[in-house]
């Protein structure tokens, strides 16, 4: 088990470092000089310097890594250009709504799969396992914005029960305001989860072992729900954590359209404000989620499957 | 002192150089516990012409010894020492264009499996012909009447319906036929055939066999015909070299070999054959044990364990091998003495 | 009621059984017949609309007519028209041929490199293995979508972007997938069989492994192509993609979001065609995947 966690902790280095290149290009690689598109119409020579210092950009080539890096790992990630102030304040504001919101979405997903994806494999080939199937290839196809358009369409403006955007202040008012954009995102998760539920289902309830209870007279409600559902809801795990840059990618989207304070709709500001210096440290952050919830998952699995710990360890 | 071996491992008729020889060669994979020698220090020699039969237990060596020629070593198998001369020159040290000359003029090779030996997205005429254009520079008309005068030497019936069947539309004996025809199209001087009718029924085996034969004679090919099946080797070898562990313990002239077995590894190999005596049970008798494993190999002889005449001095003695009759190599040096 | 059914079929023994399954293999085969019908259709109807959307279209798709704004479907203006008041229904099917032609190029591009990559990696292994492995993996972790638009950030809002973005990003999965393959497929016996002919490497892995990989990498570029779809039209809704004025189904969508409350249609319909589209192609792969015993979607 630890050889394992070991080399997955190892991988998480590696992806580290390459999040950080690609943060560290993303500057670098803009054509013609930076710092001037950055500034655009405040480009006066001081600004310039300014920058320069601020972003490091002044120094020879292998020292801008070393102090990226350095200045990176002390939470340094230097100033926005629009809204004068530390990056890492910024992003570090904006970071709650988003982890809420994913991890409101997580939980709605799972409370839609769950039932759908035992439906579905207790009904294999028929009708209900096929409206599941067809239902899931659906809203595969649904963009995420629009989807977020038609709930707040229904909920917002039709039925007027939830609030068609922004935050809201304590538990109950975010989790008010969170819940369309959060089923926006379960919703499209949810066909994800479901397909892996639905297969590795039926392959439990096709095993020697679920036969053995079942020759034993339980109830099939007993065999499939207790028996069969344990050993299938271990593979979630790994699609979750698969899926997390799925996830994240549907936030950048739903906070927009829900105008959430998170990380995603800085990240579009940003883009369109070319703010590239709140852009790096956007990388870095969202890189540093994945990472965090692969480790997490790794570990979760590990604890939670024998088989893995005895299998990994053999490998 | 390799080299005395080898040549004492060559064939009777020492006048006609071998075409090809195997002298001292080891092949290593490397594991987590240390590296396991496919061929640990074998020697072989094949004449003009000549069938020799390669024979041992899965495992042994045979297969791997068999790729080491062309220079195909599966992952992430070595060479780690010794010389194979083809025609008086070292493939081991042939860069990438000259072995795949070697390949594509003088060495071919036939697998076991003809159910995955043809690529399933090309018919057949086209998998010919590719050979025929690239490797004997035929063009796309030429190509295809050669192909299917191919397909027909094989024995494939109705050749040129067959040339635009894809390779699932035949059986197992067809498609083992169509392989040999793709080998033979680049007119190759030695033909590498891995338990070549492994896969197939009995009655076809024997076919195949036969043809294997008919097209050798022929066309004056070598071969070497790997197989564990000691029925095989029997019907169609010249020659038969017994490995075991890596090690070739036995080299004798076919007759030889199943009269007067010298190695105890040799008399359990034919022992365990299946005796078809018309009116008698045939009973199918194994040899006792495991074959050993082959990092745990120190000194002396790896066939100790299981072998029944096995004594003391077993564990010292040089797996050389040494001449028992004029044409017959043993690594056995007790086995000779007892009979 | 299940548990009666399955003891039902318990005593009626083997044969049953067997009957059982044989209805269970028919159905699936007939559900994964019409749902490839479906697709087929579906795609092949809105591809000729595209593909005709000068000659069938009854406007100009940027006309402005200011008079004309957010009327509701008519039989005038089918779908309506916009808050520039512009006929959707003509919009809609310049967008569509718009989506499908930049999607098939940011689905097929990548493909065709990722399996090169992907069956070089296998082939050779080694340390072309392991770079590239890791590469993809770096990739693969990554949120696609933040890669996608960091590229955007560097260019410039714009389909450039999404090009290069799509392009550096996209390959990465079909080369997970061919790579894995070409692992297995190099062992097969006629990969051998090629090589011990003195083929060249490119040869072998050119004309005789990729005519075998291809099948699987089709099938996960039907996913693809609907995940494309989804991100050309996120990105152009962010106003990151395709610029106004030129028609593209996620623009559109945008364009209508701030009068949801009066004009339901400008928002609602490009959307139903984006998720008829994405369902069409998801379809397609399904039963492409059911054929060929291989899952459909992304993960896995």
């Amino acid at each position: 088990m630890w050889g394992f966690l070991g080399r997955r902790l190892l991988h998480s280095v590696w992806v580290l470092a390459a999040i950080i290149i690609v943060s560290f290009l993303v500057i670098r690689l803009i054509p013609g000089d930076p710092v001037v598109q950055m500034l655009g119409l405040q480009a006066t020579p001081e600004n310039i310097a300014a920058v320069n210092e601020d972003l490091g950009l002044d120094l020879p080539l292998g020292r801008q890594i070393t102090s990226f890096v350095e200045r990176a790992f002390q939470g340094d990630l230097g100033s926005s250009i629009i809204k004068r102030a530390p990056v890492s304040d910024i992003v570090f504001d904006r970071l709650l709504p988003s982890v809420y919101l994913l991890l409101y979405a997580t939980v709605l997903a799972l409370i839609i799969s769950v039932p759908l994806g035992a439906l579905s494999a207790i009904y294999r080939n028929r009708v209900p396992d096929q409206i599941a199937r067809l239902t899931s290839m659906v809203t595969f196809a649904m963009p995420q914005f629009w989807l977020g358009l038609m709930l707040i369409l229904l909920f917002a403006i039709r039925l007027d029960v939830l609030p068609s955007g922004g935050y809201g202040e304590g538990f109950g008012g975010i989790l008010l305001h969170l819940t369309l954009p959060a089923l926006t995102i379960g919703l499209y998760l949810a066909p994800q989860l479901m397909r892996t539920l639905r297969s590795s289902l039926i392959e439990a309830i096709e095993s020697d072992y679920v036969e053995a209870a079942r020759s034993r007279g339980f109830r099939e409600s007993r065999v499939v729900g207790k028996l069969a559902m344990r050993n299938a809801l271990v593979p979630l795990i790994s699609v979750l954590s698969i899926n997390i840059g799925f996830l994240i990618s549907g936030t950048v989207i739903v906070e927009v359209v829900f105008q959430i304070p998170g990380l995603g709709a800085l990240l579009v500001q940003s883009v369109l404000n070319r703010d590239y210096p709140v852009i790096q440290g956007l990388i870095l952050v969202f890189g540093a989620m994945v990472i965090l919830v692969n480790i997490l998952a790794d570990a979760a699995y590990a604890v939670v499957d024998p088989r893995v710990r005895a299998g990994m360890a053999a490998e | 002192m390799s080299t005395d071996a080898a040549r004492r491992a060559q064939g009777p008729d020492s006048k006609v150089p071998p075409l090809l020889t195997i002298e001292g060669l080891r092949i290593g994979f490397p594991s987590l516990e240390g590296v396991v020698l496919a061929a640990n220090d074998a020697h072989l020699t094949v004449g003009q012409g000549e069938v020799l039969g390669l024979v041992g237990e899965s495992g042994s060596g045979k297969s791997v010894t068999c790729r080491a020629i062309v220079g195909m070593v599966p992952h992430p198998g070595a060479v780690l020492g010794g010389r194979i001369d083809y025609d008086g020159r070292d493939v081991l040290e042939f860069s990438r264009s000259e072995m795949r000359q070697l390949r594509a003029r003088e060495i071919a090779m036939i697998f076991q499996d003809p159910a995955s030996a043809l690529n399933p997205v090309f018919t057949v005429g086209h998998q010919i012909s590719e050979v025929l254009r690239l490797n004997a520079g035929l063009g796309r008309r030429a190509a295809r009447t050669r192909s299917i005068e191919l397909l027909e030497r094989v024995g494939i019936p109705a050749p040129d319906r067959r040339m635009s069947a894809h390779p699932h539309e035949l059986s197992g004996g067809m498609r083992q036929r169509v392989m040999i025809a793709m080998a033979l199209a680049g007119e190759p001087r030695l033909l590498l055939a891995d338990e070549p009718t492994t896969a197939l029924d009995v009655t076809i085996q024997d076919q195949v066999l036969r043809l294997l034969e008919d097209l050798r004679r022929e066309r004056n090919m070598s071969m070497i015909l790997v197989s564990h099946d000691m029925g095989v080797i029997g019907t169609t070898a010249d020659r038969v070299a017994v490995m075991y562990a890596g090690r070739i313990v036995e080299v004798a002239p076919t007759d030889v070999l199943f009269s007067r077995p010298d190695h105890p590894y040799t008399r359990a190999l034919i022992d365990a054959m299946p005796q078809l005596v018309p009116g008698e049970r045939s009973a199918l008798r194994t040899i006792p044990g495991q074959p050993p494993d082959l990092l745990e190999l120190g000194a002396g002889c790896p066939f100790a364990s299981r072998c029944p005449m096995a004594r003391d001095e077993c564990s010292e003695v040089s797996m050389e091998l040494t001449p028992v009759s004029a044409a017959q190599l043993s690594a056995c040096p007790f086995a000779r003495s007892e009979t | 009621m299940r548990t009666l059914a399955w003891a039902g079929r318990r005593a009626v023994g083997l044969r049953g059984e067997a009957a059982d399954l044989l209805r269970q293999a028919q159905t699936e085969r007939r559900w994964s017949n019409v749902t490839l019908g479906i697709g087929i259709a579906i795609v092949g109807a809105l591809s000729i609309a595209g593909f005709f959307a000068s000659l069938i279209a009854p406007a100009d798709p940027n006309a402005l007519d200011l008079t004309q704004r957010l009327l509701s479907p008519s039989g005038k203006h089918w779908m309506g028209t916009d808050p520039f008041g512009r006929d959707i229904f003509t919009r809609t099917l310049y967008a569509v041929r718009l989506d499908l032609v930049v999607v098939l190029i940011i689905t097929y591009v990548p493909m065709a490199f990722g399996m090169i990559v992907g069956a070089l990696a296998g082939y050779f292994r080694g340390w072309v293995d392991a770079i590239t492995i890791r590469v993809i993996d770096a990739f693969i972790a990554f949120p696609f979508i933040v890669l996608v638009i960091a590229v955007v950030a560097i260019l410039g809002p714009g389909l450039k972007g999404v090009y290069i973005g799509v392009l550096a990003v996209g390959w990465t999965l079909y080369a997970r997938l061919t790579r894995g393959d070409m692992l297995v497929l190099r062992e097969q016996q006629f990969i051998l069989a090629a090589r011990t002919l003195g083929y060249s490497p490119r040869r072998v892995i050119l004309r005789h492994a990729i005519p075998n990989l291809v099948r699987s990498n089709l099938v996960f570029s039907m996913a693809d192509i609907v995940l494309n779809l989804l991100l050309l039209a996120g990105l152009s809704y962010l106003g990151l993609g395709v610029q106004a004025p030129t028609a593209e189904l996620g623009s559109m969508v945008a364009d209508g979001q701030s009068f949801l409350l009066q004009a339901w249609w400008v928002t609602t319909l490009p959307g139903v065609v984006i998720v008829v589209l994405g369902a069409g192609f998801s379809m397609i792969g399904d039963s492409l995947a059911d054929r060929l015993g291989q899952k459909f979607g992304v993960v896995g």
